[in-house]
């Protein structure tokens, strides 16, 4: 055989190496999105899902009884009359922020499903956002007017709204909403001798029981910005107690209160320790998420600082994070509406493949 | 000499060609769409359904539809359903006559597959019984 004879076979086998390898890495890449056709995966997965949101899990009180361990996982409420009526206390131990979150990998577990990963993503129906537009300074009081905006995915939705504005134990409320094309404006006082960092706490809802809510710190009769959150205390929230794990034995929560659209109470103090204080909170019946904030001043600078949490602590996301392509086009989603203190959120279930 | 060269050449490429096509065959596998719609049908019934529930909670939609009070019932059906689905809801009466003189709905039904969801809904005060039927379909 001549040698062009040869390097003909040479080429040609390189070739066909080369559409074989490029076969079997089109098809491995498109294996996911052939698979997606089939609706057994996917009615499998509304079921799973249901029985997620509609089973209480055992034992039963996992979501207040922190040290007891997770046998079966489920986020109903132990005396729900009707479906997706979801315990405050699970859906707020499935937050990574608060003290007492249960990991992921002990929620799988207890799934009792081998190879069935998931994510649970909890979020209000709607999104509150608020832009600053004027300050006017009287002579013992600041007027701050805000510009609030709801909106669901960008469209705009017209809600009532609740606002209150906190600094130290001062606390002023205004009632106002937004207009169908989803604006409002809201105009608080707050008086000059206090500073500090301040917060205000926007409720907005709609009808039926569809509550968002969003905290606006800003800084009062000051230089400078507000506190970070968590920079004097970490808040966290489980069966009706407020904890609250301070930075530095010097901090103290002066004033602790609860606010919901409705209503706003003190928090009693229950323990007083160098590191943590408990505050027990009320069963409130009103058909809110709950917003808990704790004031304090700041020894340095005598200014009063401001750390909130919202209880339940949604929105929330828990569980495996589906980002990559492949794991996208393996998973399925079902959406849920589900109750939690009586206000109404969106639950996204997403099972992988 | 050198066509004999040549004919092997071609033999060769043919016995290549043979391996290009059975690789092709063993590392494939028919595509196909599958038309199988039915899971989705099951996955609007229960967002429809869940949405209803919601809507009847403490007996709103019967007092709503006592009141007549269309615009409303379409304004809360709008935020609990998903941007993505398109609804009509009809309402009738004990004798199937339809009630709502003016349409409740958001979009088109112009899809391919169109759930419908029959809900029975009493309001409380006056008792009377009405039949709520909402069809659901996909945005196009």
């Amino acid at each position: 055989m001549s040698s062009s004879s040869l390097d003909t076979l040479f080429a040609a086998s390189i070739m066909i190496c080369l559409v074989l390898s490029s076969m079997i890495g089109v098809f491995t890449a498109i294996q996911p999105f052939l698979d997606a056709s089939s609706s057994d995966w996917k009615r499998t997965d509304l079921r799973l899902a249901e029985y997620l949101l509609s089973d209480e899990g055992s034992p039963s009180d996992w979501g207040v009884e922190t040290n007891k361990t997770l046998i079966k996982f489920g986020l109903a409420r132990r005396d729900a009359q009707r479906p997706y009526v979801l315990s405050i206390d699970k859906v707020t131990r499935l937050n990574a922020a608060n003290r007492d979150h249960i990991d992921p990998l002990e929620a799988f577990e207890a799934l009792n499903i081998a190879d069935k990963p998931f994510q649970i993503v909890i979020r209000p129906l709607f999104n509150v956002t608020v832009d600053d537009v004027s300050i006017t300074e009287g002579e013992s009081e600041v007027t701050y007017r805000f510009k609030i905006s709801t909106t669901r995915f960008n469209l705009p939705v017209a809600a009532q709204l609740k606002c209150y504005a906190i600094i130290g134990d001062q606390i002023v409320e205004y009632s106002s909403s937004t207009s169908e094309s989803g604006v409002g404006e809201v105009e608080l006082p707050l008086t000059k001798s206090l500073s500090g960092t301040a917060l205000l706490v926007i409720f907005a809802k709609v009808e039926p029981n569809v509550l968002s809510y969003t905290v606006y710190p800003f800084i009062h009769n000051s230089e400078g910005s507000p506190n970070e959150a968590g920079s004097y205390a970490l808040l966290s929230p489980l069966n009706y107690t407020l904890r609250a794990y301070l930075k530095d034995p010097s901090i103290r929560i002066l004033y602790a209160k609860v606010l919901t659209y409705n209503y706003q109470f003190n928090l009693t103090m229950i323990e007083n320790a160098s590191l943590t204080q408990t505050f027990l909170v009320p069963r409130i019946l009103d058909k809110s998420v709950m917003i808990l904030v704790g004031t304090g001043l700041d020894a340095d600078s005598s200014e009063y600082f401001a750390e909130w949490v919202s209880y339940p602590q949604v929105p929330l996301r828990f569980g495996l994070n589906f980002t990559g392509e492949y794991h996208l086009t393996n998973a399925y989603s079902s959406r849920f509406l589900v109750t939690i203190n009586s206000a109404t959120y969106e639950c996204e279930v997403i099972f992988g493949g | 000499m050198h066509r004999c060269m040549q004919g092997q050449i071609r033999v060769l490429e043919a016995f290549l060609a043979v391996i290009v096509v059975f690789g092709a065959l063993l590392l494939s596998r028919p595509i196909y769409a599958s038309h199988d719609d039915s899971a989705d049908q099951e996955i609007l019934y229960s967002i429809g359904m869940n949405a209803l529930m919601h809507l009847d909670q403490d007996g709103d939609l019967g007092r709503l539809i006592s009141q007549r009070d269309w615009a409303e019932i379409s304004s809360r059906l709008s935020i609990l359903l998903p941007i993505g689905v398109s609804y009509n809801l009809t309402v009738y009466d004990e004798e199937l006559n339809i009630l709502n003189d003016s349409p409740v709905f958001s979009g088109n039904l112009n899809a391919r597959s169109v759930v419908s969801i029959q809900y029975v809904v009493v309001d409380r005060e006056s008792l009377n019984l009405y039949i709520v039927r909402l069809q659901l379909a996909w945005v196009k």
